[in-house]
């Protein structure tokens, strides 16, 4: 531990020596009732000047007309009776100055006293709350987060204002020391989670740096190889309140504008916030039709490779006559073409993604439909592989979650290669060990094909189907751990 | 850091794991074995062959409750001594792989011929047992999640057949009872579309609610028994007992028939989905297998599920011949059930003479 020594100018030496070459740390000198020697030091553009200004040199300049020589802890006095900020503290050593000082705060060091003040006089500039350009939702709260942690937390606290709720801070990384936190609901969240999650988090502090939630995520998961997310990522606030009226925890960290949810579990990722603002029966047609989706996507290109070179009888002739006449002069084998087809519209929505919307429409429209049509007429894909694979892609935009979208999009390719190899057994059994690999995972200690694998007929009313409100707003019993529990 | 418990089951997991280690290919066969004696009562023999299932569950039960729900070695190594365990542990191994090979290769025989006809065969075999040897590997609570999720998901399965209430002849099912010397000379052979519910004593001291499970076993069975009758006697309802005895598959026959106007073979749509069904039952036997071999040998239970594939791999091979198989199984599976039947009723008189003498 450093401690603060009386010479004021060691003191600052050693600060400086914290933050070389650092043009942004301003060293402001003053004499307090013209006698005392003080130092105010802050990084520039990180604090909020004004206040500096109004709040800590006018006071110490005008009005402090005390001896502080003859005052036994002079920084406390001038704190209690002379600072005008909200947040201020007393320190006696110099660990984590650096950090404090990029966090925005100010310190006053006083000359011949072992003793500074610490104060909060950060603005740090961020970005605006704006509506969110990912989740988009029809009802419910268009704020999403940003990337400043103290207003994602405020975000938070707003929504839940229950004496059950707890955050706990923490730093990770040893270089870059990112602000993040755990939120959660005391007496809510099974304690055995929780301490899965901390543990975890813990476990990782001592990584070098950490920037964003999907490092988080990647670090602390069960499964790093696994296909699916193990956590769900969200900028909405309002899910964030959700999950952990639940029992789950949110994990924040400073620079990201999301934030984790643990646990997961599969079904959770199908589920749209906005299906419980939406009626009944809506909702569970719009569940269904997800599902559907999902299969769609798994099954529709494999199926479809094995009608066109196996087993051609499962479908009635008058329709496999259409496709192979469809075929006719088509060189690519069945499989190359729908290959190349898969293949190409992961180019489009790989190129598409990080474009301007503007251009990514465009790109959308010339790739989906002029290369579609081209490709078509030139006789390189059949029109019935077309019609094939783009209901696959319309069907993965359904996947409310895009992680979620991208794995199941991503086990088209095995499976396709599964179904090349063994034909319709090959799907049978890439399918079966999807299953497989689903309910041997857990998250956080959570089956993760809860509530189908562990059975729990409670859980299952909010899965696929949706019953009213008043049945499923409370906490399921899949994210319990107790004693027996399998 | 805790965890949820490895490797326990709850009692509704120990349901499904039975009903899995049984409804099996078998099913798709049992009617034409049942309806060579018992003719048109064939779904009355059937049925009375639960006393099988339940025989063996009640006396598991029992053996297990008098002596505390120690594991199956412990169990016997208590009331046979060192040497009759190993004994029992590898008439059990064989039993188990004697059944996975049969139903191995009767899914092979299925499968070569409806759709993975453009594969070696032993491909299909390699890829299979590798999928179930990856399945088993996982432990006893993967395969009760398994069994549990399977059975919801292809329940539906069974109810297919009941398209054919509408199309069949209640004349094939009258007189309801050919002669109670038919229906009774059956029942043993019924017995044998029950085997695979041994795996109870292996399983049954995993289970974490001891307290309910008394009538675990009694509700397994009993669904056991009313989906081998019903899909039995709606066999015989619709294609009458002679047809039935002709043909080796008449479940999958039945399938054949049903007409879905963008399927034109909904045959192919079954085997799809019933294959689902046979991995689990696989993989159930395959647990049990590894599990004796790695209590035999010590081994841990991983590297067994890997070192008793070979040897799982050769005897399906040994019973891809169709003929060669039936005339194999009906020559040692009888013996096989009548052992176990035994082994079962003795182990429980046994362990109840063993807490009366207060060993």
């Amino acid at each position: 531990m450093e401690h603060l020594s009386k010479n004021i100018y060691q003191n600052i030496n050693k600060i400086i020596s914290y933050m070389p070459n650092s043009s942004t740390l301003v060293k402001r000198e003053i004499l307090i009732n013209k006698r005392t020697k003080c130092f105010i030091l802050y990084v520039t553009n990180l604090c909020n000047r004004k206040s500096i200004e109004l709040h800590i040199i006018s006071p110490l300049l005008n009005k402090v007309k005390e001896d502080l020589e003859t005052i036994d802890n002079p920084a406390e006095y001038i704190m209690q009776n002379y600072l005008s900020v909200s947040e201020a503290t007393i320190i006696k050593h110099l660990d984590n100055i650096t950090v404090e000082l990029l966090r925005g705060k100010c310190l006053i060091l006083i000359d011949k006293t072992n003793q500074a003040i610490l104060c909060d006089t950060s603005d740090i500039p961020h970005r605006n709350i704006q509506e969110s350009n990912i989740e988009k939702t029809l009802r419910g709260g268009r704020e999403c987060f940003v990337e400043n942690i103290e207003i994602n937390l405020a975000l938070i606290q707003n929504k839940v204002k229950s004496n059950k709720l707890r955050i706990e801070r923490l730093i990770l990384g040893t270089e870059n020391n990112a602000d993040a936190a755990i939120i959660y609901l005391d007496g809510v969240i099974d304690p055995v989670v929780l301490d899965t999650i901390k543990f975890k988090l813990n476990r990782i502090k001592k990584l070098p740096y950490i920037l964003c939630t999907g490092y988080i995520e990647q670090l602390i998961e069960d499964f790093p190889y696994g296909f699916f997310p193990q956590l769900k990522n969200t900028e909405k606030p309002d899910k964030v309140v959700s999950d952990l009226f639940q029992g789950k925890a949110a994990i924040l960290i400073s620079g990201a504008p999301y934030a984790l949810i643990a646990p997961a579990v599969f079904i959770e990722f199908f589920q749209g916030f906005e299906d419980y603002s939406q009626r009944i029966l809506t909702s569970v047609f719009v569940r269904l039709t997800r599902t559907l989706s999902a299969i769609l996507v798994l099954l529709a290109t494999p199926i479809y490779l094995c009608v066109l070179s196996y087993t051609s009888a499962i479908v009635p002739i008058k329709l496999i006559k259409v496709i192979y006449n469809s075929r006719l002069g088509i060189p690519l084998p069945p499989f190359l073409e729908i290959l190349t087809m898969e293949i190409a519209v992961e180019l489009l929505r790989e190129g598409g993604l990080r474009l301007p919307t503007p251009i990514g429409q465009t790109l959308g429209i010339v790739g989906g439909i002029v290369i579609g049509e081209a490709a078509t007429k030139a006789g390189l894909v059949s029109p019935t592989t077309l019609v094939v694979v783009s209901t696959t892609v319309i069907a993965s935009f359904l996947i409310p979650n895009y992680e979620m979208a991208l794995s199941i999009r991503f086990l088209r390719f095995p499976m396709l290669i599964l179904a090349h190899m063994f034909g319709l057994l090959g799907v049978i059994l890439g399918f079966y060990l999807i299953v497989i690999i689903l309910i041997n995972m857990n998250s956080f200690g959570i089956p993760y094909f809860a509530p189908f694998a562990p059975l729990n007929y409670s859980d299952l009313k909010d899965t696929v189907i949706r019953f009213p409100l008043d049945k499923i707003l409370r906490k399921p019993k899949s994210l319990k751990i107790k004693k027996g529990k399998i | 850091m805790s965890k949820v418990i490895e490797n326990k089951i709850t009692k509704r997991q120990y349901i499904f794991i039975l009903i899995s280690a049984v409804v099996g290919i078998g099913i798709l066969s049992a009617p034409n074995s049942i309806c060579q004696k018992a003719e048109q009562s064939g779904w009355i023999s059937m049925f009375i062959g639960c006393i099988y299932p339940l025989t063996i569950t009640y006396c598991a039960y029992l053996s297990y409750k008098n002596l505390g729900f120690i594991d199956f070695y412990t169990l016997n190594e208590r009331i046979y001594g060192k040497f009759f365990t190993k004994i029992i542990f590898i008439f059990f191994m064989l039993t188990l792989t004697i059944y996975a090979s049969s139903v191995l290769s009767g899914f092979f025989n299925v499968l070569s011929k409806e759709i993975s006809f453009f594969l070696p065969p032993s491909m299909i075999v390699t890829v299979v047992s590798l999928t179930i040897v990856f399945t088993a590997s996982f432990g006893l609570q993967s395969l009760g999640r398994l069994s549990e999720i399977v059975f919801y998901f292809s329940s539906m399965l069974f109810l297919f057949p009941l398209f054919t209430i509408k199309k069949g002849d209640t004349t094939n099912i009258l007189p309801i009872i050919s002669s109670f010397e038919k229906i009774i000379s059956s029942i043993p052979a019924s017995f044998y579309s029950y085997a695979g519910i041994e795996i109870s004593f292996f399983i049954l001291p995993y289970v974490v609610s001891k307290k309910t499970i008394k009538n675990a076993g009694f509700i397994s069975s009993i669904i056991i028994a009313l989906i081998y009758t019903s899909l039995t006697f709606l066999t015989i309802y619709y294609l009458g007992f002679e047809l039935t005895t002709k043909i080796y598959y008449p479940v999958l026959f039945i399938m054949e028939t049903i007409e879905i106007s963008i399927i034109s073979d909904f045959k192919i749509v079954f085997i799809f989905l019933w294959s689902g069904i046979i991995l689990k039952i696989l993989a159930c036997d395959y647990f049990v297998i590894a599990h004796t071999f790695s209590r035999l040998t010590h081994i841990p239970y991983k590297k067994s599920c890997l070192i008793t594939w070979p040897f799982v791999m050769m005897f399906t091979i040994f019973m891809i011949p169709e003929h060669g198989r039936n005339v194999f199984l009906d020559n040692t599976i009888p013996y096989i059930v009548y052992i176990v039947l035994l082994y079962s009723i003795i182990t429980a008189i046994l362990s109840k003479l063993k807490v009366m003498k207060g060993i």
